[in-house]
């Protein structure tokens, strides 16, 4: 069936005079140290087509092919701290190819239309987005592209003002509905948020429950005192308001004359996980499975960056689990030494007593290299 | 009508040319913001960065200008990994909004990322805002200049604006109050970089630079920018300069 839908894609697109073809093909290669040396990557290919039929109409399409190499079989226990009984349950990954994204865009004076499997991107924060209830960021990499969402977006200019509706049907028919009205106050973004979701967990035989959960919030993104400051809120609750969880982000940014970059932002969550001496093991599988935006309840992510010559830049990032005193380290270099090349190459070092959340990997590399075309 | 206006516009021009030597800075300063400035415009640019090592890298670009220089929409062409990355400065560089295409995200810059290089170029996001602005922002002032055919003009900004030059000096021409030369001085008072407008030809009826160079005094950088075609003759509906069209590129 997908081939068959890749094919169609194709040669809709193929075919058409206003088409256009761009994409990347990225190498990676990591190395950790996890109990012993553990080495894997992947080639991967992503092919972007663009079409617009009329003016007001776009279509966009983005395929992607992963093919791994290395380590192939995991454990639970390679990159969590979870129980013995947990740890030895082995999964393996294989090569993939995914349709990222499939959508098609009517742009109307009056309202904007997208209708498909479209990237989904909203808040301000930049590591974490409480109000953003259909995907998340990798911890490790926040502004690598994430995949699409199918869902139905309507945007509706009101002056210099704008609602925002996005519904992402269930096969249920329980869909995560979010709503926003953006505009500007006091020279700063604002959105006022309000969301219902369907939210998934396991439970304690490690089975998913779903239960319907409302949210109000809101996000900023602006300035104060020349300091690039952003915020992002998230009350939610079930229905009968019986559990009112909230969920938070603030974060800031600079860059001094000589060029610095800092960064620093700080996130919340309610109903993140306890650590005592160690993680409980539904709490854990919940974040793999991407049901909590984070592990813990409290976490820091900082960010020193300076450009080195016209072209690469170099780095410190990091990640303190303020709930568990565990840290992640990521010093990167990043280079684009010819047009359409980047190459970048990272460290993560991982400090934390044991079984908190980032005591497992110890240390780790990896290397990358995409070539646009 | 439009013959009619564009005779104003001469006769304007002429007249303060037979005065010129009694003119004000400010009054300097408005003529050049009226040849400098015209409603709108739309041009391709190319953007030739000559890297430290003496490589080259190219950039091409869409640029459209809307109310005089107040609102500008960049949007990149070429190279493929900077496709559609655009960015939106408004109010005259009071706000300014990146947009990266493959997140298909936006994101409004605070103040302090105007002093960020475009790109890798020689080029800060502070640059490109228009100098509509200027005589509110800045006290300025005329000097001799050295060429008889030129105007020096010294800006230094007031206390409550906010941008990385401690002072910039302008030489403009006489003839057609066309400037020639930006001189950017950094906090220290430094010369740290100029821009050079060069091959200025006549378009539409405006005095237009077809090419400019940017030359980091401190960095030994630079960064040349040709517009490879302008029209003047263009409107914009009221939504164009907006972060929704940001997102539309083609």
């Amino acid at each position: 069936m997908r081939n068959l839908v890749i094919l169609f894609l194709l040669s809709t697109i193929l075919f058409s005079q206003l088409t256009e073809i761009s994409g990347y093909v990225e190498s990676e290669g990591d190395g950790f140290i996890i109990g012993s040396p553990q080495y894997f990557g992947y080639n991967k290919l992503r092919l972007d087509l663009d079409a617009y039929p009329t003016d007001a109409l776009t279509i966009k399409a983005s395929i992607s092919s992963k093919l791994f190499w290395g380590k192939s079989e995991w454990s639970f226990g390679d990159f969590m701290p979870v129980s013995e009984e947990l740890a030895s349950t082995t999964y393996t990954i294989s090569d993939t190819t995914n349709i990222d994204f499939l959508y098609s865009q009517l742009d109307l004076e009056w309202m904007h239309l997208t209708i498909g499997k479209q990237p989904l991107s909203m808040g301000g924060g930049f590591v974490w987005n409480p109000t953003n209830i259909f995907i998340q960021k990798d911890l490790l990499d926040p502004s690598y592209e994430l995949v699409g969402i199918n869902s139905f977006r309507a945007s509706l200019p009101i002056n210099k003002s704008e609602l925002d509706i996005i519904i992402q049907p269930n096969d249920n028919l329980e869909s995560n509905i979010y709503s926003a009205f953006n505009t500007n106050l006091f020279n700063h973004n604002l959105s006022l948020v309000g969301l219902q979701m369907n939210q998934i967990e396991l439970n304690e035989e490690f089975s998913e429950e779903s239960s319907k959960v409302l949210g109000l919030g809101f996000s900023t993104v602006g300035e104060i005192f020349g300091l690039g400051i952003w915020s992002e809120y998230l009350l939610k609750s079930d229905i009968n308001f019986d559990n009112p969880q909230n969920e938070f982000v603030i974060g800031g940014d600079y860059t001094f004359d000589f060029q610095t970059y800092v960064m620093l932002e700080a996130f919340h969550q309610d109903n993140g996980a306890e650590f005592n001496t160690a993680y409980n093991d539904i709490d854990l599988l919940n974040y793999v499975a991407g049901n909590t935006k984070a592990l813990a309840k409290d976490y820091v992510f900082g960010m020193l960056k300076h450009p080195l010559g016209e072209y690469s830049s170099i780095s410190l990032s990091g990640i303190y689990n303020y709930s568990d005193n565990s840290y992640i380290a990521i010093p990167q270099v990043d280079w684009n030494p010819i047009d359409n090349l980047d190459l970048m190459v990272s460290i993560f070092k991982s400090v934390g007593s044991e079984k908190t959340e980032f005591e497992v990997q110890n240390i780790g590399g990896r290397l990358r290299m995409r070539v646009y075309f | 009508m439009r013959k009619f206006y564009s005779t104003i516009f001469i006769l304007m021009l002429c007249s303060t040319k037979l005065f010129a030597t009694e003119l004000t800075a400010d009054a300097i300063l408005d003529s050049m913001n009226t040849v400098m400035s015209p409603e709108n415009s739309k041009a391709t640019m190319k953007q030739v960065i000559v890297t430290t090592s003496g490589r080259e890298r190219i950039f091409e670009y869409e640029y459209y200008s809307g109310n005089k220089g107040k609102n500008l929409l960049m949007r990149y062409i070429k190279p493929k990994k900077v496709k559609n990355n655009a960015f939106l400065i408004a109010n005259n560089g009071d706000d300014i909004t990146v947009y990266f295409p493959r997140t298909r995200r936006t994101r409004k810059l605070a103040s302090h990322a105007k002093k960020q290089k475009v790109q890798g170029s020689d080029f800060s996001y502070e640059d490109f805002s228009g100098s509509e602005s200027w005589k509110e922002d800045y006290t300025v002032k005329l000097f001799e200049s050295s060429n008889k055919n030129l105007y020096s003009l010294e800006f230094i900004p007031k206390d409550d604006i906010i941008t990385s030059y401690s002072k910039m000096q302008i030489l403009v021409r006489k003839s057609d109050y066309y400037p020639t030369e930006l001189k950017y001085y950094d906090d220290k008072g430094i010369h740290h970089k100029t821009l050079f407008l060069e091959d200025i030809r006549v378009i539409e009826e405006f005095p237009t630079a077809m090419a400019m160079r940017m030359v980091n005094h401190i960095e030994k950088t630079e960064t040349r920018m040709e517009i490879l075609d302008i029209t003047y003759n263009i409107t914009f509906d009221e939504n164009f300069f907006t972060e929704r069209n940001l997102k539309k590129g083609k």
